[in-house]
């Protein structure tokens, strides 16, 4: 009987560890897809920043009611009217975007292409203006500033339907200022 | 004999364990060292693509694109999509004033194949080469491993869509792309975690644009 036991211990102990062993495999495994994911999600993620660098300022620039003076401010949009209804040209859709609050709220499915190992992101853009407290550190503003920040939050898509590898977005932010 | 036929359950047993003791250990090996593989193919690619970007961001610096382009169409072979080659320069100024032009070349040699779960991937080797002024010689200046299965230089446009002619409109060019894979050197018996190392990353070019927002890091 006893003997009985410990043979079963025997088993259930080398069991548990040959669980364990290839529980390290899978989360290894899940951790070498996820740092190639953020390699690609951050590429994804400079793409799209770059897309967005290359517009204006403000609707006023695009229009050429700036004069180049502080005034200008006064022009710019307001923070209530971020954003375009539909998709951003760029993006595949129809709508023209060109200047950088137009990019609020898009969120764009971006391919990472590889020859035929094409994968997907969702990149959710954020636009808002910002201002620099007595500290020096930017800060969200209710108010028109010369600054404006883009918030990228990217995440791997999979048409399948299947649960992202990345469960936190990756984060991107730059601030873009105007010359005057 | 006798002893092992007294103890014929303890003996199964204990061959039991042993196998997969035996088995769980060769794993362990194995794990390790797609670890390191892995590993070892990414830092690769990081030496790979740093020296790149640093050529890249340099692309048409002091040169004035009004009248000059500083890049040639990158060679893209359409079978496979890969650039086969791509040249570009810059315009290096010394203490006295002096320009000197700096051209440098991409080449992707075909190295071979390697074999991964059963596929025969081609692999290739970048080699970099370049020229001091005009009537310079080529000389090769650096060179990747030979374990590139992809490699691809784009020239975007402001939507970052790829220009079918760059060197004909570049005006239109705001970034150069860049997209690498690298191969394992080797594969262990069982499947790999990962077939490739990815690498890419959208670089600006520098050049002074008009109706631009300038970036506050």
């Amino acid at each position: 009987m006893s003997q009985t036991l410990l043979a079963t211990l025997a088993l259930v102990v080398a069991m548990s560890f040959t669980l364990g062993v290839y529980q390290k495999q899978h989360a290894l495994q899940r951790a070498t897809i996820f740092r190639e994911l953020q390699e690609m999600a951050a590429a994804v993620g400079v793409e799209t920043m770059e897309i967005i660098r290359t517009r204006a300022f403000d609707q006023a620039v695009v229009d050429g009611s700036v004069s180049g003076t502080p005034d200008d401010i006064l022009l710019f949009s307001d923070s209530t009217d971020f954003g375009v209804s539909g998709t951003c040209a760029a993006f595949g859709g129809t709508a023209p975007c060109d200047d950088i609050d137009d990019f609020h709220n898009q969120q764009p499915i971006r391919p990472f292409v590889l020859g035929r190992d094409t994968i997907y992101f969702q990149v959710n853009i954020q636009v808002e203006y910002i201002e620099y407290n007595t500290l020096g550190e930017p800060v969200p503003s209710s108010t028109k500033t010369e600054y404006k920040r883009v918030k990228l939050a990217i995440q791997d898509y999979w048409r399948s339907g299947r649960y992202p590898y990345i469960p936190i977005p990756i984060k991107l932010e730059r601030t873009f200022s105007y010359k005057f | 004999m006798w002893v092992i036929f007294d103890n014929i359950s303890a003996a199964i047993l204990g061959g039991t364990l042993l196998i997969i003791m035996i088995s769980v250990q060769q794993r362990i090996m194995e794990i390790n060292l797609e670890q390191i593989t892995n590993y070892m193919v990414k830092r690769q690619a990081n030496d790979l693509v740093s020296w790149m970007e640093e050529d890249l961001l340099r692309l048409g610096e002091n040169v004035d694109f009004n009248n000059e382009v500083p890049f040639t169409n990158p060679i893209q072979n359409t079978a496979t999509g890969i650039t086969e080659s791509f040249t570009f320069f810059r315009d290096s100024i010394d203490a006295d004033g002096q320009v000197i032009r700096i051209y440098i070349r991409y080449d992707l040699n075909p190295k071979g194949y390697r074999v991964i779960r059963g596929d025969s991937i081609p692999v290739y080797q970048l080699v970099r080469s370049v020229k001091i002024g005009e009537s310079g010689s080529w000389e090769v200046s650096g060179r990747s491993p030979a374990l590139i299965s992809y490699f691809r230089i784009d020239l975007l446009d402001r939507d970052a869509k790829p220009l079918p002619d760059p060197a004909g409109n570049p005006e239109l060019v705001q970034n150069t792309r860049v997209r690498v894979t690298l191969v394992p050197p080797y594969e262990t018996s069982r499947s790999q975690v990962l077939q490739r190392v990815y690498y890419g990353s959208t670089l600006l070019i520098p050049r002074d644009r008009d109706n631009e927002s300038m970036t506050n890091l």
